[in-house]
């Protein structure tokens, strides 16, 4: 079978395990948009009635970024587990297929997810922020900033896999990096933080994406400069998926000469 | 051998334990998470607004410690919920649900008491690590007010318990893997109005809050928070609803756990 044949089978297959499990999807977004609204009406404690159109557009798009980047890296990494566990990596092997795109076609999982749940709350936030919320000042950036956000998260997610499938990485990690890169790089531009967390805001991957998001949607201008930030986006997504591909390949390495740490049901 | 309570209650103890000693990350967490929440939300709500803003929407006298102590008792409240009400689903997953079913314990007293210890044990930790925090900022005060709140989340334990029981037998019934009722505890955390003053909410979920146990812990750990000079009425309001709730909501469970084992008894629950 051809690479493409094999990829678009390997999509085939998740987006049957998806409707398998649509109850668990279906709870899934229902799950995590209440989480985000809770986060957004806990932001809106916060901020005097005045201000708050001019938050919304800022918590909205942090909603959508977290759903994009959360979903992904939790679909892919967190996915793993289950991945090695039931044996499918060495399944995989035995069939000439490489892990890597299986892994990676989990994105159909975690985007369709991040799309629903930005669909339910949208209606929520027109209510909040009114029509302001949905203007778009330079789609363009937007597109780049989302797909910049995507491709790092992805990669996150990917090279994570990889380091688990030779030791155990606990789960907990995703969560708690997943919520100090919401909370420090997705939500709050670096702008709004104090000067000492600003070096931590961008030393973090996301927030150059989530500028870039930012300044394409809301027409927030990015504390490096818009250029500036494009450039860095793209370098670090590129990183990223390049660390990610060297650690699919030791690993594979690895696999082929000493076997998956799990032991699996061969 | 038919087993006692107390036999069931310690296997869920042991049970518990050998997890915790086998997770340890996952310890840690329960100690890290209130604070994690809690300087996110001030961190982001301080970067939009004011800490005087929140102190005037949701009626406390001290954010930080508010804060801290609400997120313990997310947490707390969700443990309670998670272990009673997704037993089954776990049983179910990890492939134990057709042992347990076969142990000649009655079903009604396992589903009960063998999630019990960890959810006992989890809802206290979730709170004693908020505790360092409220002392640091507060004091022997801040202390009193998390002593006050661990008490209301125990309070609040006895209605919540209930209620997991009723989620947890109807997922028996549904005979699925997946877990159906997950969004039960979101939602339980957002009309309790636990971040924001609950009047914000559409009044249909504003009525809802008054039938959720959670509801009336945050509302006690709000006024745990905001007193210098303790009121005893609004504590005992709160009080006197979580016991209300508590006996509604155990009696709903007592004869609906019975419906469910004479139906899981005749079609099976696997």
């Amino acid at each position: 079978m051809s690479a493409v044949g094999k990829f678009v089978t390997i999509v085939w297959m998740h987006v049957l395990r998806m409707w398998r499990l649509k109850t668990s999807y279906v709870n899934t977004v229902i799950n995590t948009s209440i989480w985000l609204f809770i986060f957004a009406l806990s932001v809106f404690a916060f901020t005097p009635a005045e201000k708050v159109p001019e938050v919304a557009p800022f918590v909205f798009w942090g909603m959508l970024m977290w759903a994009l980047m959360s979903y992904n890296v939790w679909f892919i990494a967190g996915w793993t587990w289950w991945f090695i566990g039931l044996g499918m990596v060495e399944e995989h092997l035995l069939t000439n297929t490489s892990p890597i795109p299986v892994l990676l076609a989990r994105g159909v999982v975690g985007v369709s997810l991040a799309a629903l749940t930005v669909l339910v709350l949208s209606p929520i936030f027109y209510f909040i922020g009114g029509p302001a919320v949905y203007s778009v000042a330079h789609p363009a950036y937007l597109g780049l900033g989302l797909a910049t956000l995507y491709v790092m998260a992805a990669s996150y997610a990917l090279t994570l896999a990889a380091i688990s499938f030779r030791i155990g990485v606990p789960g907990v990690i995703l969560d708690i990096t997943n919520f100090l890169a919401f909370f420090v790089g997705i939500l709050t531009p670096p702008t709004y933080l104090p000067a000492s967390l600003r070096a931590v805001s961008l030393a973090i991957p996301y927030t150059h994406a989530a500028e870039l998001v930012r300044y394409g949607a809301a027409g927030a201008e990015p504390l490096l400069g818009v250029w500036a930030e494009s450039l860095i986006a793209l370098a670090l997504a590129a990183a990223m998926a390049g660390a990610a591909a060297a650690a699919h390949r030791l690993a594979l390495k690895a696999i082929r000469k000493h076997g998956v740490r799990g032991v699996g049901r061969m | 051998m038919r087993p006692s309570p107390a036999d069931i209650l310690r296997a869920g103890f042991f049970s518990t334990m050998m997890w915790l000693k086998n997770n340890r990350w996952m310890f840690f967490t329960v100690f890290i998470w209130p604070y994690l929440l809690a300087g996110g939300m001030l961190l982001i709500g301080t970067a939009f607004g004011s800490l005087e803003t929140f102190s005037q929407n949701v009626g406390v006298a001290n954010p930080v410690v508010y804060m801290i102590a609400a997120s313990g008792v997310v947490m707390s409240s969700l443990i309670i919920v998670d272990d009673v009400a997704n037993f089954v689903v776990y049983a179910r997953w990890v492939g134990t649900l057709p042992y347990l079913l076969l142990t000649p314990a009655s079903y009604p007293l396992l589903l009960l008491l063998l999630p019990l210890p960890d959810a006992f044990l989890g809802s206290m930790s979730g709170l004693l690590a908020a505790l360092p925090g409220a002392v640091a900022v507060e004091g022997v005060m801040g202390a009193a007010r998390i002593g006050l709140i661990l008490l209301f989340v125990y309070l609040g334990m006895l209605p919540l318990v209930g209620l997991s029981v009723i989620i947890a037998s109807a997922t028996l019934i549904v005979k699925t893997d997946e877990n159906i009722a997950s969004f039960l505890t979101p939602l339980m955390t957002l009309v309790s109005g636990v971040f924001y003053p609950i009047t914000i909410l559409p009044p249909v979920l504003q009525a809802l809050a008054g039938v959720i146990p959670v509801t009336y812990v945050v509302q006690a750990a709000k006024l745990a928070a905001s007193f210098t000079t303790p009121e005893v009425a609004p504590f005992l309001l709160a009080a006197g609803s979580l016991t209300a709730l508590a006996l509604g909501y155990n009696g709903a469970a007592a004869v609906f756990i019975r419906g469910v084992e004479k139906a899981v008894k005749r079609s099976g629950a696997v």
